[in-house]
């Protein structure tokens, strides 16, 4: 999934297409940057993966701030409720979110 | 305090439980000091402490039990966690809940009140939230749950004293307080709440005190534990059925499954009730924590001050634990020497100061590294570091299956193999932790470098660094390798979700780290004692029978002549003649050892098993040093030397030593040596304490196993690869 955005943006003109997506549309967690704000839609998945989400309060509905990426990109760490969870990109990647406000909003 | 002689008239039990990171273990120290016991729950390696305290009339014994989110269990600990509160005959359980994070914490807090068991509630860490002006109802708040609330601050013992007394009000029954039905989770979910509840209670269903609402719930969650317990039930297929038919129904209705729907309930019934209660103050506080973090887990800096910490860990361990270790080897052998001293000459003098004194110092010559490491770890664990060690180096450990947090037990390694398998217990999934035991004793642990040393140097003189260079990287380089293929074979399945908390960085308290070093001391000790004294004595047995007394009396018999001759020619004798004398006194000495060792029982195995090592190029005298090397890697050197005539007390820069080598081997034999050395099972002490971590024999002999083949795998490889390449 990361690896096709990146290859994406190699391009100015998609670059911006691009980013107006990534305003506009219901995206996935994993595909968040770094500052972004976003509201948890749904989260796809199962079992084990799901109930231990719950536990730390990521959950519909709820607001996260996606806070870093790992200095080799995975896993992630999100702030919800000034608790810090991470979480691998694989792990993000089945977590729908909308995108409230980035980085540059601020 | 309690000078009193009369017995406590009463005595209560209770369960102290909390999510990770809420300041349970410091509230459970703070309550028993350091009166606390070791034990483990139903055979698994997971610690539950128990420690007592003695309350006017009454004795209060107190559980520590592991840290755990909500009571459904997926990792080791949480199952643990969840059969005590369950299964464990105790009469309150004790709630410590974070203060600074109720929302999340209070989700544990719901589900302990749905099984219906009296609970006490510790709000902790009371400080910090009071410092930013957040006010709690407790009064309220304690009505709703149905359970009163006390504050404490367990990194000071504040409120402990308020919490026992109202545990034990609790305990008594005199607490007022009612338990009523918490959450509602909706109509279609609470009639098929209704109708399991009523199957389950017309069946002979073991609820051991619990609800069995709360049964009822928890298969409305597919909780694999109470569907097992459901499914040996006489018409228990017929109470699966009928509940599949429900989560069928609630599934079309709200697109959404049932699990979910009853968090939301639960998330829902909390924001209610903290609406209600709490005062939030504007928030505007500084997170420090994000500050430190922008630091330790930063792009460019986070590699460098890992790498730091971990040098300075592994400096205290192995460079600051030399000098105890020091103390105590001279000790042991002060206690031997003494020993020989005093008994006479004999069987039973060399069973005891060589083989049982011997034994067990080599076991409590290891007690300092412990110490050390495991001060280091509680303090890595306690500031909340551990968790970003994971959280940078998982990318790495995750290729080859493992948790980020596996990378402290290899880099351990390096220095010991036993503290080195200790340290996985830091993992919190079974899988995890077996899969970083397997792999752990293949890094090159210190006593393999005097043998790399010696061959190295011997066989290499001119490139010998970079040879124990490429021996280092290929430690490493197997550890994760074989990872990888376990990972593919025997670990393959779902895996266990990363997704973990990254605690806020805190002070750690010396008491807390102290207790934790004293138990983990406390129990290396207890648990390999026996084991490690039964080993010594085997060993001690091996190399010291079939008893050859007439071989042994021979050789007396001719360094007895030699010395008389020696005597004799002392006044008359020119000095150099007198000294070629001497030296074949001592070459007679050597000889004599050579043939009484390799006659003993280890001595016929290092010969027994040449055969097999026979296509690696290895004689009957590596044979003899490998199998010595069980007892402890560098005892090859000094066997090899006994074999090679050079004399006992040869080191890995011994010139007569490397001589005597270099005309026996070839440098690929050498090296095919080294890489066997540096492959197979480390020695006696790390494979007990593998047997003991690792908690299943089926896995120990596996672990056994696999390393020596892979080591003759190897070492074979490396023969045959260089004969084929033309070094011969």
């Amino acid at each position: 999934m990361m690896l096709h955005t990146q290859s994406l943006s190699l391009s100015g003109e998609y670059d911006n297409f691009q980013d107006e997506a990534h305003r506009q549309m219901h995206t996935r967690l994993s595909l968040c940057h770094e500052g972004d704000k976003v509201q948890i839609l749904k989260i796809l998945g199962s079992g084990g993966f799901k109930k231990r989400l719950v536990e730390l309060g990521l959950r519909r509905g709820k607001e996260l701030k996606v806070v870093r990426y790992a200095p080799l990109k995975d896993p992630m760490e999100v702030c919800i409720d000034s608790c810090h969870v991470s979480l691998r990109v694989e792990e993000a990647d089945k977590i729908d979110v909308k995108l409230i406000s980035t980085k540059a909003d601020d | 305090m309690t000078n009193h002689i009369n017995k406590p008239t009463e005595s209560f039990t209770f369960a102290l439980t909390g999510n990770p990171n809420s300041g349970k273990t410091s509230i459970f120290n703070g309550i028993t000091g350091a009166n606390q016991k070791t034990g483990n729950w139903g055979g698994v390696t997971v610690d539950v402490k128990t420690g007592s305290i003695r309350r006017g009339n009454a004795k209060l014994y107190f559980t520590d039990i592991p840290g755990t989110y909500s009571l459904s269990a997926y990792t080791m600990e949480e199952v643990v966690a969840r059969d005590y509160i369950i299964n464990g005959n105790t009469d309150v359980i004790v709630n410590v809940v974070d203060s600074t994070n109720l929302e999340r914490n209070l989700y544990l807090a719901i589900q302990l009140i749905e099984l219906e068991k009296p609970v006490v509630f510790a709000f902790n860490m009371y400080d910090e939230l009071s410092r930013n002006g957040t006010q709690i109802d407790t009064n309220q708040l304690g009505k709703l749950l149905g359970a009163p609330i006390s504050f404490t601050v367990g990194r000071t013992g504040k409120g402990i004293d308020i919490l026992l007394d109202e545990a034990a009000r609790t305990a008594r029954g005199e607490e007022k307080l009612q338990h009523s039905i918490l959450v509602h989770y909706g109509k279609e979910l609470e009639s098929a709440i209704d109708e399991l509840r009523h199957l389950l209670e017309q069946s002979p269903f073991e609820s051991r005190g619990i609800a069995i609402r709360w049964y009822a719930i928890k298969l409305l969650e597919e909780d694999e534990l109470v569907e097992k317990q459901v499914k040996e039930l006489e018409n228990g297929s017929r109470i699966l059925d009928i509940r599949n038919t429900h989560l069928r129904k609630i599934e079309n209705i709200y697109h959404e499954d049932a699990a979910t729907l009853i968090s939301e309930k639960r998330y829902g019934f909390i924001m209610g009730a903290l609406g209600e209660t709490v005062k939030k103050a504007p928030e505007n506080r500084i997170d420090l924590s994000e500050k430190i973090d922008s630091l330790m887990t930063n792009r460019f800096l986070a590699y460098p001050i890992f790498a730091l910490f971990m040098w300075l860990l592994f400096q205290a361990t192995f460079s600051l634990g030399a000098y105890p270790m020091e103390w105590i080897e001279s000790g042991v052998d002060l206690l031997a020497g003494f020993v020989r001293m005093v008994m006479p000459a004999g069987m039973l003098r060399s069973l005891i100061a060589d083989g049982i004194i011997g034994g067990v110092g080599g076991v409590v010559v290891f007690l300092p590294n412990i110490l050390i490491l495991f001060f280091g770890i509680s303090i890595l664990e306690d500031t909340g570091y551990m968790a970003r060690i994971a959280f940078i180096m998982d990318k790495l450990m995750h290729r080859i299956g493992l948790h980020g947090k596996s990378f402290i037990p290899l880099i351990m390694g390096l220095g010991c193999n036993v503290p080195a398998i200790m340290a996985a217990r830091t993992l919190e999934s079974n899988k995890d932790r077996v899969l970083t035991i397997l792999i752990a004793p293949l890094i090159t642990c210190s006593a393999r470098l005097p043998v790399y040393i010696l061959f190295a140097g011997t066989f290499f003189p001119e490139r010998a660094g970079n040879i124990i260079f490429m021996l280092y990287f290929f430690s490493f380089f197997f550890a994760f390798f074989m990872g990888l293929i376990f990972k593919k074979t025997l670990f393959r399945g779902e895996e266990y979700p990363f997704v973990m908390e990254l605690p806020p960085y805190r002070v750690p308290t010396f008491k807390s780290a102290l207790i934790h070093m004293w138990e983990k001391a406390k129990h290396y000790l207890q648990k390999m004692g026996g084991v490690v004294l039964i080993f010594s004595v085997i060993i001690w047995f091996l190399s010291n029978f079939p008893l050859q007394q007439e071989r042994t009396a021979r050789w007396d018999q001719k360094i007895d002549v030699l010395e008389q001759e020696i005597e004799l020619a002392d006044s008359t004798a020119s000095g150099e003649s007198l000294a070629e004398m001497e030296a074949q006194l001592r070459d007679l000495e050597i000889q004599k050892h050579r043939d009484i060792i390799k006659n003993t029982y280890i001595g016929q195995t290092g010969q027994f098993i040449q055969p097999v090592l026979e296509p690696l190029g290895f004689d009957w005298r590596m044979g003899v040093s490998l199998v010595t090397g069980f007892v402890a890697k560098e005892v090859v050197v000094s066997t090899l030397g006994v074999l090679f005539t050079v004399g006992n007390d040869a080191d890995e820069e011994d010139e007569a030593l490397q001589n005597a080598l270099r005309r026996a081997y070839t440098p690929l034999t050498g090296l095919a040596f080294l890489f066997f050395v540096m492959l197979y099972t480390p020695c006696i002490v790390a494979f007990v304490t593998l047997v003991r971590e690792i908690n299943s024999w089926r896995w120990s002999l596996f672990s056994l196993t696999y390393q020596i083949l892979l080591a003759w795998l190897i070492a074979f490889l490396v023969r045959w690869g260089g004969i084929l390449l033309g070094f011969m």
